[in-house]
């Protein structure tokens, strides 16, 4: 049994970070935490168009000679530097999906577009009615010769403003018991019919509810057969569910940041806030050993499921709950703790939402 | 990083399932009450190796790294054993630690019984140590002085050497005095505090792994339970109220047992941070195991209280067994000074006298309002 981290990438890291300093424009960050949007198109369209979004993607797919580490490395440091890539995490995941479910033909298209940067795909699959029970969906897909039609309603379809498809569950028969009936499709987001309105949310990052009114799609946009969506589905939640990374944060957590605010230099009760550190210190702790055994428990057989949630997820489930049990009552005068130059702990970081 | 228990430390822990699934049956458990102690246990259990494999081999241990102990530890744990394993097995490492191999004759084959006092001495005194009932060698931090007591004149096998003080685990815990028997002192100054804080760590580790297996055999006595009781024409497993409350637990418990295993490697590697991970492996694993406890409990209806159900006697110690160590309060505290870096107290007698006048109090806050800026 060994817990110590071997850094994988930390070849590549000082490179990584070069890129970053050499490429991100540092007021990205502040733009998306401005707008909510995480999804910036420039950036997008750098790394796409250096090629790091095909590194270890199949050639015939659009695939490029990129090291695929080094990739990993970089989107690491992207996050690390405060930037979110949502665009690109849900285009992966049905890209992944792609490959299992798609035909040929599709492969080529989507997938090759997906690496180039042309494609961003989102997720269609909650509606106002069904989030959890997935396949309880009602949007109607009905067959009109060559074509569908497509009727109903999604909900947080999140990077949808910004992104050129979404691929969607929908019901295509009535008929039969509800995982039997369902159909997925890739919709262009452009279609007459799409309708996107914007949701803000509490924590700042904007989603949207998207309405779909007889959009009209050729049949080569269904993915898998014609009331085989569950199986396709089955597919594309387990690397939905099974995605770690992102986590490697550099600087300080947030349990460490309120311990350090806790000290003097703040006139604030400073026991109470370092004693009730030390449990999230060890939550943060736990979680990193789960995310760290959640692969060696997928190998070894056991299915990937919620209860593995990403490692950058974990942290911050810790690390909030940190900053609602740790926060004195009262700090100075100033109503929050950032505004006051002695408390240097950021009401909200710069990589949360 | 490599998560996965070796070929060795498998059969370690296989061995040792038996072991207590054999000699510690729930029988034996509820005979040995309300002491806590059964003799001829201990003496197998010595059979075994195990109450000095922990040991350097060149003082006659077995050698086990911190990892071995800790499986052995889960499976004591989880068959709730009536022995002192995890005292015998900190103490002794404390004894070898200090070179005291004289004292460490007899511990290996069951014979004399070392414990170790998780408070230091106060007015000569030594409170509620545990396995002080059944110890014959009891070592314990008095100022800055390492010591060990040893009893004199007890016949072997006559434990308990004295009464032991009622409580909710059934364990034999009892007072020490210093002079109940010949003093010997085993370092001093810092390194006396050293030697002491480590065992009391490696205390906290192995008590983390027999929670965590108490965890787990008080879960499979929940969940058989509600897998058996019929309650309005189903199993009552079948409610989700109950298996919600059971997944929160087995997810938490997965956690602790996780954590147990990093604190360990964390000792065995010589990492820098094994005894903050000792201590959050032990608060962590302390609530887990008693959530478990509760919960399963409360899922048996009426019956969890009566004594006729055996899940009483894992709420019992669940709730019983960290206790030994005090305030579960003061040990947080401690582990925030661990893991972060303690806040730059200057006189702090003065500030604490500072502190308790009113007028001190607010003349102070206004200082540093005007010092930082934000009055």
């Amino acid at each position: 049994m060994d817990f110590s981290e071997d850094d994988r990438l930390a070849e590549y890291r000082q490179d990584a970070r070069d890129w970053v300093a050499e490429y991100v424009d540092p007021q990205w960050a502040e733009q998306q935490r401005v707008s909510g949007s995480y999804h910036t198109p420039e950036l997008h369209s750098l790394v796409a168009g250096q090629g790091w979004l095909g590194a270890g993607w199949p050639a015939e797919y659009g695939g490029t000679a990129n090291d695929p580490d080094m990739a990993a490395a970089l989107f690491e440091e992207i996050d690390a530097a405060g930037l979110h890539m949502d665009g690109w995490a849900t285009t992966k995941m049905i890209s992944q999906t792609l490959l299992h479910a798609a035909t040929e033909e599709q492969k080529r298209e989507f997938i090759g577009g997906a690496l180039r940067g042309e494609i961003v795909i989102v997720l269609g699959y909650t509606e106002p009615d069904s989030g959890s029970d997935v396949a309880a969906a009602k949007t109607r897909s009905e067959r009109d010769g060559e074509e569908w039609l497509i009727n109903g309603q999604k909900m947080f379809t999140s990077t949808a403003h910004r992104g050129t498809h979404v691929f969607m569950l929908t019901r295509s028969n009535t008929e039969v018991p509800k995982h039997k009936g369902l159909t997925t499709f890739l919709v262009p987001l452009g279609s007459p019919g799409v309708e996107i309105r914007p949701i803000y949310t509490l924590g700042g990052q904007r989603t949207n509810a998207t309405f779909y009114s007889d959009v009209r799609v050729p049949d080569s946009a269904r993915i898998g057969p014609v009331d085989g969506g569950w199986g396709v589905m089955h597919v594309a939640l387990v690397f939905e569910r099974s995605g770690t990374g992102g986590g490697r944060r550099s600087g300080p957590t947030l349990s460490e940041r309120v311990a350090t605010w806790a000290q003097p230099g703040c006139p604030a009760p400073r026991a109470r806030p370092r004693s009730c550190s030390a449990p999230r210190a060890r939550s943060v702790s736990t979680g990193t050993c789960w995310t760290s055994s959640a692969p060696r428990r997928c190998s070894a057989g056991r299915r990937a499921t919620r209860r593995w949630l990403p490692r950058s997820r974990r942290r911050s489930v810790a690390e909030w709950s940190a900053l609602s049990t740790a926060a004195p009552r009262r700090s100075c005068g100033r109503s929050s703790p950032s505004a006051c130059s002695a408390c240097p702990v950021p009401v909200r970081r710069a990589d949360q939402p | 990083m490599d998560l996965s228990l070796g070929e060795d430390q498998l059969t370690l822990r296989a061995a040792f399932a038996d072991f207590f699934d054999k000699e510690s049956t729930v029988e034996r458990v509820r005979a040995a009450e309300p002491l806590g102690f059964d003799q001829e246990l201990w003496i197998k259990l010595a059979g075994t190796g195990a109450i000095a494999m922990g040991l350097p081999e060149d003082v006659g241990g077995g050698g086990a790294s911190n990892l071995d102990l800790v499986l052995v530890a889960e499976q004591y744990g989880r068959r709730i054993a009536p022995v002192p394993f995890i005292e015998a097995a900190a103490a002794g490492h404390v004894l070898a630690a200090a070179g005291a191999v004289d004292l460490l004759g007899g511990v290996a084959d069951g014979s004399t019984l070392p414990t170790i006092a998780l408070s230091p001495a106060r007015d000569g005194r030594l409170r509620l140590v545990p396995a002080g009932a059944v110890a014959d060698i009891v070592v314990a931090l008095d100022g800055d002085r390492l010591i060990a007591i040893r009893r004199q004149g007890d016949q072997p096998g006559a434990r308990p050497h004295v009464e032991s003080s009622p409580n909710f685990a059934s364990s034999p815990l009892a007072d020490w005095r210093l002079d109940d028997g010949d003093l010997i002192e085993l370092a001093s100054g810092p390194q006396a505090v050293r030697l002491y804080q480590d065992g009391v760590s490696l205390w906290q580790l192995l008590m983390a792994a027999a929670l965590g297996g108490l965890r787990s055999a008080a879960l499979e006595l929940g969940v058989s339970y509600v897998k058996a009781r019929k309650a309005f024409g189903v199993i009552i497993g079948s409610f989700q109220a109950i298996q919600h409350r059971l997944a929160d637990v087995v997810v938490a418990g997965d956690g602790a047992q996780l954590l147990v295993y990093e604190a360990a490697w964390a000792r065995d590697a010589g990492q820098p941070e094994a005894a903050a991970l000792a201590s959050m492996a032990f608060l962590f694993g302390a609530d887990c195991a008693f959530r478990t406890a509760r919960e399963c409990l409360q899922f048996h209806g009426g019956y969890g209280f009566t004594l006729e159900y055996d899940i009483q006697l894992y709420f019992r110690r669940a709730k019983a067994w960290p206790l030994a160590l005090g305030d579960s309060r003061r040990e947080y505290q401690r582990l925030a000074d661990l893991v972060y870096p303690k806040p730059e107290t200057t006189g702090k007698t003065a500030t604490s006298r500072k502190l308790r006048s009113r007028d001190g109090l607010l003349r102070r806050r206004q200082a540093r309002r005007v010092s930082s800026g934000c009055a």
